[in-house]
């Protein structure tokens, strides 16, 4: 049990005493008094001692309970029912922490120490040291960097234990996931055992700039019909914080391609990255430098510098820098990184760059006439190889100048079992895929798993196109074609358009795009295969379009299979009874293109937002990160038990300790924006939770702002009254006990004996 | 709580007896006096003065009545003269000429000393203390009042007084006498063994007494036993038995004080036996139900083990005044004397 006023309840204790004491002087203090009947006072005693002890004991209990009680009520005991009686209620906080990269923001820039997220933390410890685990106190922590973490659910009655936790607590690079705490808390708040009579606090301690809350999202209520919430927030954070975002930075190719030694071929020996920034604060004029190196096995060259200017008002800016990639080996690690600001967090940025000397693809077909025959018999698998390797005479002898070394393999002797063939090709073109059986299918399926990025072309010669069945299974993309042909644009055919509505980051093609405008306008396609996406494909993303007719209607698509492969499918084959797109100049760097991006972006994830879901990898057990000081089990279905909140470079274990692939986890550019936002705009945004909604305001007393609310609403009497109505319940009921203990009213029947004498002796006398 | 006497009290025989004697008969009057010797003189004047003729008869030897001769009877008693004028043989029988004697029997055990009642209540005088420096007015201060009186008027008839002072044992005796100094006696034994400190915690033990007290009786008399009977009852049968055996006549005089009837106190102070029964710490009010009870029974107890007996009892309280139990007294003896006559 605890006190409010443990001082004065010790002290009234301590008076229990007194009664006693009393008791016992009194008892010496009183002269015996001579008594000459003294036999029947004896007898009487004897006959009447177990009565007048029980009496004695009763009353002198009775007394030391009113003392007690009293005591008590000046000491006036925490207790959860009790308080609840008398409005101070059990209290249920739920300490909402934003952690976020937001929360990091700091007024004067270069000292992270003193950002806002110190401050929130402050708030919260002060919060706690209020709270009185005796009254039935009780506290919650959630995180709120994205994906927002219950640290402490449900309640814990150990305060101190939950302020060591708020200590401990670690800034993320990852966005405030407030939706996911919040339903985190109504969850908590819903499933709280013995909450009768305790009063729900949920409060929010964050900045609330634009970039950790999203202010035009509606909140729903946290109250239920039974308990109402009270709902308390950090006073959002009105100072200007000017900060530079790295929204992105990706090389232009994922993929570098290094080449045979001495065969430095152009665009082998350097990397274009683009970088793109963004900004937030006053948006006056000024300038941002970037820097980016590509840093491999230790060494760290001398860094690139890109300098951004900015316009007032400006809000986004893009940077290119190149670098030089001669040196770089397979661990390569892109770094970008800009000028100190508001928030450090959001200053670097990483990426893993894959590098092979030679890109190996594998064209899958059963005959190959390249070189031999005219152009008018070319099938489509003979285009494809002359425009994979347009600068070697025969494609099969050696690799390209650009990197690309093309080998050819049977579907027959996939089916074989050899799907060894396959291991290592970092694209598979499929070709005339209705001569794969499910033998070959699975072989196909299984090097996509392992990463290759697959480009699947229709046979140009299939009436009916049933082999598209046995694809889609193999390899569950989420998908669906026509199994016959579509004949378009009539005799002419229809045009491509050279416009496409996918993202950069997920367009295969995003490089060629610019000069898709001239070269696209001499094909004509006459003949498409039809898509027909599947509704019931819920967990995997819908298929890009990569290219389209003029009419919209797709003609290359790109999909990832469930294991995250990249799958681009042509709906029409490059043959010249399909279309005439083989013979016209788009062609190679169309393919070209397309191998090296794709090859880039199949297989396991490389980048990741802090706070995302990281797509499942085959085979990973285990994330560690590069420095050695955490490591993360990945689950039996691919997705880590912890989610990655923090920014840095992991590396995806196999059981056998061997490492799969790096992954590079970076801040959520979305997190970056330190926009403050108006204190009554997130007051009415948070009045959505509860109608009892209030910001953290500094009291004139100098008490910490947390104190205070929750000190608000303790204004109950310094004393408890039920006790102290106990206490006078107790003296009225010692009173009737000492009076009826008293025998006063024998009082009246008294003077048996001296009536008698009397009569006895004025009889004697008469 | 009543101081013993430090020694015999002083008397003053130049002090004149009051005019109003019967005002002396009430404890006030009483404890006014400083001598229990003069005391008693004036309850006895005052006690006559009420009576307005002399109780007292006299005694002398008278033919009592005739009876026929039967066989065996000695012939010196015939009647010769009325055989003379009736020829029938008549034994003539005499009074026995009897010697009216009285032996008193004063407690002074322990119990004996309580008194509740301030010594300026009862003296009524402005007097806060005894001669003796007692600022009470004990059951032994009202038994010896009684006592003096009693021989008091016994002597001043001509008949015998002795007296014994007693407690567990006879502490002092005054063998019976008539004489004028028998009277200077009694009064020393009373003033000397009253409640000596050896005394306090005395018990009584009426049974021996009376042995002790047979012992020195060689004829019939009239004995008078003035206590609080705080003791046991078979015991007080067992004493009254033996006297019943001896053939003497007996009067109980029971004193008490009235705080012992009534027990009304309400502080609650220890109680302190005064023979020797220890404390004890009680709250009177708690008590005084169960205790009335007690006293009230063993009363009852005492006064119909006198009666059962055929004795007489009296029961006194220390704030009343001695008359009622003189005249009872006086009509006691004048029925003594007339069962005399008639024997």
């Amino acid at each position: 049990m605890n006190f409010l006023n443990p001082g004065l309840a010790a002290i009234g204790l301590a008076c229990i005493a007194v009664p006693i004491l009393i008791h016992i002087l009194m008892r010496r203090r009183r002269r015996p008094v001579p008594w000459g009947a003294m036999q029947f006072l004896l007898a009487a005693y004897r006959q009447q001692r177990r009565r007048m002890n029980l009496e004695q004991w009763l009353l002198l209990a009775s007394r030391c309970l009113i003392v007690a009680l009293i005591a008590l009520a000046i000491g006036k005991p925490v207790l959860a029912a009790l308080g609840a009686a008398e409005g101070i209620r059990a209290r249920t906080v739920y300490i909402l922490l934003d952690n976020s990269l937001t929360s990091q923001t700091s007024t004067s820039p270069g000292t992270a120490s003193s950002g806002e997220f110190t401050a929130l933390k402050e708030s919260a410890r002060t919060l706690l040291s209020t709270l009185s685990p005796g009254r039935g106190d009780r506290a919650a922590l959630i995180t709120l960097a994205g994906p927002a973490r219950a640290d402490v659910l449900p309640a814990a009655p150990d305060a101190a234990q939950v302020a060591q936790l708020v200590e401990r607590t670690q800034p993320a690079a990852s966005r405030a996931d407030i939706e996911g705490a919040l339903r985190l808390t109504r969850q908590a708040i819903q499933e709280e055992k013995d909450a009768a009579g305790s009063e729900a606090v949920v409060v929010v301690l964050s900045p609330f700039r634009s970039g950790a809350m999203d202010l035009a999202r509606t909140l729903e209520s946290l109250s239920t019909t039974s308990r109402p919430v009270r709902v308390i927030a950090e006073s959002p954070a009105q100072t200007v914080a000017d900060n530079v975002t790295i929204a992105r930075a990706q090389p232009l190719r994922p993929l570098l391609i290094t080449g045979d030694a001495g065969a430095a071929g152009p665009g082998t020996g350097s990397i274009p990255v683009r970088i793109e920034l963004t900004r937030s604060g006053s948006l006056a004029q000024g300038v941002t430098q970037v820097r980016a190196w590509l840093a491999s096995s230790g060494t760290q060259p001398p860094a690139q510098t890109a300098v951004v200017a900015w316009t007032p008002g400006q809000r986004t800016a893009t940077a290119f820098v190149t670098l030089d990639a001669r040196a770089a080996t397979q661990d390569a690690t892109l770094s970008v990184e800009t000028d100190a600001d508001a928030l450090l967090g959001d200053n670097t940025f990483i990426r893993p760059i894959e590098s092979v000397s030679t890109l190996r693809v594998a064209l899958i077909t059963p005959t190959l006439s390249a070189g031999a025959s005219a152009i008018d018999t070319f099938a489509s698998q003979d285009w494809l190889a002359l425009a994979l390797s347009p600068q070697t005479p025969n494609p099969l002898r050696a690799a390209d100048a650009s990197g690309i070394r093309l080998e050819t393999v049977d579907p027959a002797r996939l089916t074989a079992g050899a799907a060894a063939e396959l291991s290592g090709a970092a694209t598979i073109v499929v070709t005339q895929p209705h001569t794969l059986d499910a033998g070959g299918w699975r072989a196909i399926a299984a090097a996509a798993e392992r990463g290759s990025f697959l480009i699947i072309v229709p046979p140009e010669a299939e009436a009916a196109h049933t082999w598209i069945d046995a694809c889609v299974q193999a390899l569950a993309l989420p998908l669906s074609l026509s199994r016959e042909p579509t004949s378009v644009g009539g005799d002419e055919g229809l045009a491509l358009a050279p416009q496409s509505t996918l993202p950069p980051d997920e367009d295969l093609l995003a490089l060629v795009r610019p000069e898709l405008e001239e070269l696209v306008k001499p094909v004509r396609v006459r003949k498409v295969l039809t898509l027909q996406p599947r509704s019931e494909s819920a967990g995997t993303p819908a298929p890009a379009t990569l290219l389209a007719l003029a009419d919209g209607t797709p003609f290359m698509i790109s999909a990832r299979t469930p294991s995250g492969s990249l799958v681009a499918l042509w709906l029409a084959p490059p043959a010249l009874s399909w279309t005439d797109l083989p013979a016209k100049p788009l062609m190679v760097p169309l393919l070209q293109e397309l191998v090296r991006q794709g090859a880039g972006r199949s297989g396991p994830q490389r980048t990741l937002t802090a706070g995302n879901a990281l797509r499942a990898v085959t085979g990973a057990t285990e994330l560690a990160s590069t420095d050695g000081a955490s490591l993360i089990r990945i689950a039996g279905d691919g997705t880590p038990l912890e989610p990655l909140r923090s920014q840095g470079l992991w590396n995806l274990r196999a059981n056998d300790g061997r490492t799969l692939s790096t992954l590079a986890v970076n801040h959520d550019p979305a997190a970056g924006d330190t926009t403050p936002q108006r204190a009554e705009d997130v007051e009415r945004w948070l009045s959505g939770l509860s109608r009892e909604v209030s910001l953290l305001t500094s009291a004139p007393t100098g008490e910490a702002p947390a104190q205070s609310a929750l000190s608000a609403r303790r204004s109950a009497p310094p004393i408890s009254f039920p006790l102290l109505i106990a206490a006078g319940a107790v003296a009225l009921l010692e009173l009737l006990l000492a009076r009826w203990f008293s025998h006063a009213k024998v009082e009246t029947s008294a003077g048996t004996a001296a009536t008698a004498t009397t009569s006895t002796t004025g009889s004697a006398a008469a | 709580m009543a101081e013993p006497s430090p020694g015999p009290t002083s008397l003053d025989p130049q002090r004149p007896p009051e005019v109003d004697a019967s005002l002396y008969l009430h404890p006030h009057t009483l404890a006014r006096l400083g001598s229990f010797e003069l005391r008693a003189k004036m309850i006895v004047e005052g006690f006559a003065s009420g009576q307005h003729r002399s109780p007292y008869q006299g005694l002398s030897v008278e033919f009592a009545q005739h009876r026929p001769y039967v066989h065996g009877d000695d012939l010196r008693h015939l009647d010769w003269k009325v055989f003379g004028r009736t020829d029938r043989l008549q034994l003539k029988q005499h009074q026995q000429e009897t010697n009216f004697d009285l032996m008193i029997l004063v407690d002074s055990s322990g119990s004996m000393s309580y008194g509740s009642r301030t010594y300026e209540d009862a003296s009524g005088e402005g007097r806060k203390t005894s001669p003796d420096g007692r600022s009470n007015w004990s059951k032994f201060d009202h038994a010896t009042a009684l006592a003096a009186a009693l021989a008091y008027i016994t002597l001043r008839q001509g008949d015998r007084v002795g007296t014994v002072v007693y407690a567990d044992e006879v502490r002092a005796m005054v063998k019976r006498s008539s004489s004028q100094g028998t009277w200077r006696q009694i009064v020393g034994a009373l003033a000397t063994h009253a409640l000596e400190p050896s005394n306090r915690a005395r018990t009584t033990d009426l049974a021996r007494v009376v042995d002790q007290t047979l012992a020195k009786l060689t004829n019939r008399c009239l004995v008078a036993i003035i206590s609080d009977f705080f003791m046991d009852l078979e015991k007080l049968r067992d004493a009254l038995a033996r006297l019943r055996f001896h053939g003497h006549d007996v009067l109980v005089f029971q004193v008490l004080d009235r705080a012992e009837l009534e027990f009304d106190m309400t502080d609650a102070a220890p109680f302190e036996g005064m023979e020797g029964e220890g404390l004890v710490r009680i709250d009177p009010r708690a008590i005084r139900k169960a205790y009335l009870e007690q006293i009230s029974g063993h009363l009852t107890g005492v006064e119909k083990a006198v009666r059962a007996f055929g004795y007489d009892y009296q029961r006194l309280s220390t704030h009343d005044w001695l008359g009622p139990p003189l005249a009872h007294f006086v009509a006691q003896r004048n029925a003594l004397i007339k069962r005399g006559k008639q024997r």
